[in-house]
């Protein structure tokens, strides 16, 4: 039962944070991308391990560490999100006066983080990957210490975040004293059996949900995030967008996988969360109307996204929910790849306005952010519409109706400000008093905005063969 | 269980109230004097805020941190021999964790008071 | 190397990708090259792969290649796999062969068009859908090389998309076909949502165990016609293949002639089993086949513009595929489809030599007595002729001959008949364009008659190739006279287009059959003569005397008018209503409204993003407690 190549992944990225940690002090360069090779080489041999895992079903720790497939599927999602953002870190941390070393090695304990927690059923130790993760991230958020709106970031995230990671603790220790155990299957047992009051274990449920919908920016838990996602070094907020998210919605995949129906309490939580995923859908749109700072439109895009994804879980399918955060994943990236692309040494152009005439100016960086934008507001060709398209299916096959028509209407408001930037960046003349000029020596951007778009459009045309992968994957649980 | 709701309801309604409150029911004069800070009465000795010495949280943090980890130790001491090697293994990971933790503040100057 | 046929299509594709990406920096040589090896090689590639299939048992048919799971929706998934039975063998060597002909004919013809490259990345393109569609595994797939032939075919007609008519004529055919394409659609959706696969195993497998009603099949096998009459220019929908001669010649003689107007045929070959069940649907093929087969044949006669007469020429060849398939017997229809191909493709590029040595004229009544400037040409053009015309121990007369006799056999002696008529009315156009053409004075302009000259060599080539074949390639299907065993196609087809649906006649009415084929033949050819060489003012006097036929047949009997009429004005006119007084004013106001009234409620919603830390952190208290309210009450 007891295999360390259950560890082999997990251990073999926290090894390479180590090292990372140690090569930065001791030999101190001025050019830091030799650790953010060391750390894809790492994050390689740790997705290499995964490979080897699959269908094997390891376990340690007596049990509080399983690779299943999903957990495997989910590493390599987010090793894959973590090799992305450290190429487009590469460069950016010399130009942008956030030249630390450090920063591979926060994300590799970040990524090491979301590995416990998508790869554990017991919730303190999902609490103990998640405060990895958290602390991880507050510290990227201020990686521009001299900048202070960097600084405000960091804070903003690191008081939010400890304010919702206290209303987690104390839904699991209500949790624990309702259920008599921190596992999930167990407390889906405590909400099945009998009829003796659940008033406890509800409210402590009801918290945990609080303390996820934070992390995943769910609305009325999302104010964070505009202010954070602005601030923050552009790398590091594509992944914030992207991997806590995905990490926390594997968290909920598996709470809720087999909870729904489960008692009369279960209804409530229903329908507690469909009311979070229409306010999320809703409110993260309607907010991103008005922004003129793309960066902050992402920002409120990725609200919108996760309300959708929550749908997905309301609609208890697990191998639409893993198709959209694996469609998400490139299709965010490298929207946020073409973002830093808009930027020079000691310059970056997040306004509305420097997008104009972009698309004829750059014409690669235009055109990608053109389809991933595209991708995003749920046009096909592109994997943004076949997930879109999978969840909503989804949730009309068991009944949704009124969820989905919300959901549709909701992205139909965000086609209007995904082809506001596309409008400004093909149809409109740039201002003369602004001149943008960016600075294209960056072939590890290039390469990722390169793979990003193949993996928007291979999962946009031919998405038979992950989902035939992601179909194995939630088959184990 | 209602109590733990009324809790939240309590505060909650409590931190609104004390925000608005303010806001609300006071009068609003403002002068001069009473934006400067320490606004206690009598006229302030040092015409700016000394702050402390940023350092001394540093070793604080520190000091915390590594005491910390060393209290781990003792729960370890009390299993140590009915774990046998696996303990040994389990607290040599531990330790080079720190040690590593340890060497990086070093390297880093974080000791250095000057 | 049977196994890789799936490379069959990759190849012209994998070329077809190359010159649209790269083809600005290609220089010309090397594009040609590119181009026509790529074909090359597919048909070599099929030459293998047929014979590899030879020795392939009956019972491990069809040899399919799955590469990846195309879509995967609920319980429905297509693959993206091909397939390859003795039918898509011989549509594949079809294909790439004359295919690779044709391009190597364009190499000399587009020589001189600016568009060169893109000319061939078309091409290329097509041949990469064509070989799709007729190597698909499932309905699905096929639909995407369905698809695909009609965008390219809409590519090239509007080759020369300067030029307004062709530009409106690449419009039309694709306006037409996607017509039948909606119905044709229709059917597959029928199709998956009773059999639950689009593979075509698994139809076959479902329409045998009787598991779709009668009016079912039924339904489908006519919704899945409709999009044949579309992409294979039969009634009502043929009024687009004319007009696509707008584009280069060799695309005609590809596209239009050779392949993919020929697609309906192997469609309803691959569906056979529907239209076997379903004797309605089958009927209504056969009639379709058969009147638009003498209908098409009655406007040929009139037309002076070369390539509108082979274009009506191939309609009516095509009808009488479909008349093969309507009887049943789907082979003969193959067998004619194959033999089309050589002959048909042969009389288009030897036209487009006609063209080339008149710089660009396609008017007969400015040709004439061009036999001796041609030397090569004109008998190419002449097998040809003599071909289609049925002339006896050509390709054309066995395969024609084995679907009229399959007509009579079947008792549909209408339709027998519809085809004997129309075989007359073939031999005699097929000559009054000889005659008109190459015989008889000359009417060259003077302009034109300095530039006369014979083709090169890598134009006249395939011609003589394609004439080699058009002579041979009837030998492979000799009708029963000569052996129950000699008609080796059948036999090849045997696994996918059973026999049982071949009907048998005495010998003594075979060879009556026969007979009648030929006088009917010599008939038309000797009435052509008569018009056209002996007595030239003979058609005139006629005109004179039936000026009312000669105006109807001139003018196409007016369908084009009358659909502009009947459909496209009201639909233009009506949209055009609907835009003004629908679109202008209720669905822009509403949209208007709606952006207004959105933005407001952004607008306000944003007024909640203080950027205070405590104000976010209230927020957040708020929505625990009303979430947690909620949970408890």
């Amino acid at each position: 039962m007891n295999n360390l190549a259950a560890l082999s992944p997990l251990l073999c990225v926290v090894l390479g944070a180590l090292l990372v940690l140690l090569l930065e002090v001791l030999f101190n360069k001025e050019n830091k991308s030799y650790l953010g090779y060391v750390s894809l080489a790492f994050l390689a041999g740790g997705a290499a391990l995964c490979v080897r895992s699959w269908n094997k079903l390891y376990s340690f720790f007596n049990g509080t560490l399983i690779l299943d497939n999903l957990a495997l599927f989910f590493f390599l999602l987010f090793s894959l999100a973590g090799a992305f953002i450290i190429l487009l870190s590469l460069k950016y941390i010399s130009d942008q006066e956030a030249n630390h070393g450090e920063l591979y090695s926060l994300l590799l304990l970040a990524l090491s983080g979301m590995m416990i927690m998508v790869s554990s059923p017991d919730l303190l130790v999902i609490f103990l990957g998640l405060e990895v993760l958290s602390v991880s991230c507050y510290a990227l958020a201020g990686l521009k210490r001299k900048d202070e709106k960097s600084a405000e970031a960091a804070l903003k995230y690191f008081l939010l975040g400890s304010f919702a990671s206290a209303f987690l603790v104390l839904g699991l220790a209500l949790l624990y004293g309702a259920a008599h155990s921190m596992v999930i299957s167990g407390i889906i047992e405590y909400f099945q059996a009998g009829t003796a009051s659940k008033t406890m274990g509800l409210i402590g449920l009801g918290l945990v949900i609080v303390g996820f919908a934070f992390k995943i920016a769910l609305v009325p838990f999302h104010m964070w995030t505009p202010d954070v996602y602005e601030g923050a070094p552009t790398p590091m907020t594509a992944f914030f967008s992207v991997a806590p998210k995905s990490a926390g919605f594997a968290v909920l995949l598996r709470i809720f996988l087999d909870f729904w129906g489960a008692s009369a309490e279960t209804e409530f939580v229903f329908w507690a969360l469909w009311v979070l995923s229409v306010l999320t859908m809703v409110v993260g749109n309607l907010i991103a109307l008005r922004q003129t700072n793309v960066k902050r439109i992402l920002a409120y895009s990725s609200i919108a996204h996760a309300g959708y994804m929550l749908v997905a879980v309301l609609a208890g399918d697990q191998s639409s929910l893993v198709f959209y955060l694996t469609a998400y994943l490139f299709m965010n990236v490298g929207a946020f790849a073409a973002l830093i692309g808009m930027s020079k040494k000691g310059k970056e152009y997040n306004e509305l306005e420097d997008f104009a005439g972009i698309g004829f100016k750059y014409p690669w960086i235009g055109g990608t952010f053109a389809v991933f934008l595209i991708s995003l507001a749920g046009f096909p060709p592109t994997a943004g519409f076949l997930a879109k398209f999978y969840v909503f299916s989804a949730a009309v096959r068991v009944g949704l109706v009124p969820l989905v028509v919300i959901g549709v209407l909701a992205s139909l408001i965000s086609v209007f400000y995904y082809l506001r930037i596309v409008v400004a960046m093909y149809m409109r003349e740039p201002s003369p008093d602004r001149e943008v000029t960016i600075d294209q020596e960056n072939p590890a951007l290039f390469l990722v905005l390169f793979l990003c778009l193949y993996g928007v459009l291979q999962l946009g045309i031919f998405p038979g063969n992950i989902l035939t992968i992601i179909r194995m994957a939630v088959s184990f649980l | 269980m209602i109590e733990i709701f009324l809790v939240f309801v309590v505060f909650g309604l409590l931190g609104l109230v004390l925000i608005f409150m303010n806001r609300f029911l006071g009068p609003s004069r403002s002068n001069p004097n009473k934006e400067k800070p320490f606004e206690c009465g009598s006229p302030y000795l040092q015409k700016d805020i000394n702050p402390f010495p940023i350092k001394f949280y540093l070793v604080a943090f520190l000091f915390l941190l590594f005491d910390i980890e060393v209290a781990f130790f003792f729960p370890w001491a009390l299993v140590f021999k009915e774990m046998k090697v696996t303990a040994l293994v389990v607290m040599a990971a531990y330790l080079s964790v720190l040690v590593i933790g340890f060497v990086y503040a070093w390297k880093k100057g974080a000791f250095e008071w000057e | 190397m049977t196994e890789s046929f799936w490379l069959i299509p990759f190849i012209p594709g994998a070329s077809a990708f190359v010159l649209a990406v790269f083809g600005r920096w290609l220089p010309k040589k090397w594009v040609s090259f590119q181009a026509c090896v790529s074909v090359f090689a597919s048909f070599v590639i099929s030459v293998v792969a047929w014979l590899g299939l030879l020795k392939v048992d009956h019972e491990s048919l069809p040899l399919v290649k799955t590469l990846f799971t195309w879509i995967a929706s609920g319980s429905f998934s297509a693959n993206l796999s091909l397939q390859l039975d003795p039918l898509s063998s011989v549509m594949a060597l079809v294909v790439t062969g004359v295919g690779f002909l044709i391009h190597v004919y364009s190499v000399g013809y587009m020589g001189h068009d600016k568009g060169y490259t893109r000319y061939f990345a078309y091409l290329n393109l097509f041949t990469f859908a064509m070989l799709i569609l007729v190597m698909a595994s499932n309905i699905v797939l096929m639909f995407v090389g369905w698809e695909g032939v009609g965008l390219c075919s809409y590519l090239l007609i509007g080759f020369w998309f300067e030029k307004h008519s062709a530009a409106s004529a690449g419009k039309k055919a694709f306006i037409v076909n996607r017509i039948g394409d909606a119905a044709f659609i229709l059917g597959i959706f029928f199709l998956i949502v009773h059999v639950g696969t689009g593979e075509f195993r698994a139809i076959n497998e479902a329409v045998h165990s009787g598991h779709l009603g009668a009016g079912l099949v039924t339904l489908i096998a006519i919704l899945l016609f409709i999009g044949a009459t579309g992409k294979s220019a039969q009634i009502p929908l043929y009024v687009w293949l004319p007009d696509a001669m707008e584009g280069p010649t060799p695309v005609s003689a590809l596209i239009h002639a050779a392949t993919m107007v020929t697609a309906g045929v192997y469609m309803v070959s691959r569906m056979n089993v529907l239209y076997t069940l379903s004797g309605e649907a089958a009927q209504i093929v056969a009639v379709v086949g058969a009147l638009t087969a003498i209908y098409a044949a009655t406007m040929a006669l009139t037309q002076n513009d070369i390539k509108r007469v082979l274009a009506y020429s191939t309609i009516s060849q095509i009808g009488y595929m479909f008349i093969g398939c309507g009887v049943g017997a789907y082979a003969a229809g193959m067998f004619h489809l194959y033999t089309h191909a050589f002959f048909k493709s042969l009389l288009f590029l030897a036209a487009g030599s006609v063209m080339h040595a008149l710089s660009g004229e396609l008017d007969m009544r400015k040709m004439g007595g061009l036999r001796k400037y041609l030397p090569l040409t004109y008998p190419t053009f002449l097998i040809g002729a003599i071909a289609i015309a049925g002339v006896p121990f050509l390709s054309g007369f066995f395969s024609k001959d084995a679907i009229l006799t399959q007509a009579f056999a079947h008792g549909q002696y209408f339709v027998w008949a519809l085809g004997i008529m129309g075989a007359v009315l073939t031999a005699f156009y097929m000559f009054r364009l000889i005659f008109l053409t190459f015989h008889g004075e000359e009417r060259i302009e003077a302009e034109a008659k300095r530039h006369l000259h014979e083709s090169p060599r890598v134009m006249t080539v395939p011609l003589v190739i394609l004439a080699f074949f058009s002579v041979v390639a009837g030998y492979v299907g000799l009708p029963v006279v000569f052996g129950e065993k000699a008609n080796l196609f059948n036999r090849f087809l045997e696994p996918v287009l059973e026999p049982a649906h071949e009907a048998h006649l005495g010998l003594g009415t075979e060879w009556t059959l026969i007979l009648v084929s030929v006088a009917v033949a010599i008939c038309g050819i000797y009435v052509a003569y008569v018009f056209y060489l002996k007595s030239p003012q003979m058609p005139h006097t006629l005109v004179r005397r039936f000026p009312g036929v000669y105006k109807l047949l001139y003018n196409k009997y007016y369908v084009d008018e009358a659909y502009d009429a009947i459909f496209v004005n009201p639909t233009v006119k009506g949209s055009e209503a609907v835009y003004t007084h629908f679109d202008l004013k209720v669905i822009d106001g509403t949209i208007d409204g709606t952006a207004e009234a959105t933005g407001l409620a952004g607008r306000v919603l944003s007024l909640f993003q203080s950027g205070l830390v405590k104000d976010y952190a209230l927020a957040m208290l708020l929505g625990v407690v009303i979430f947690l309210g909620y949970l408890l009450f």
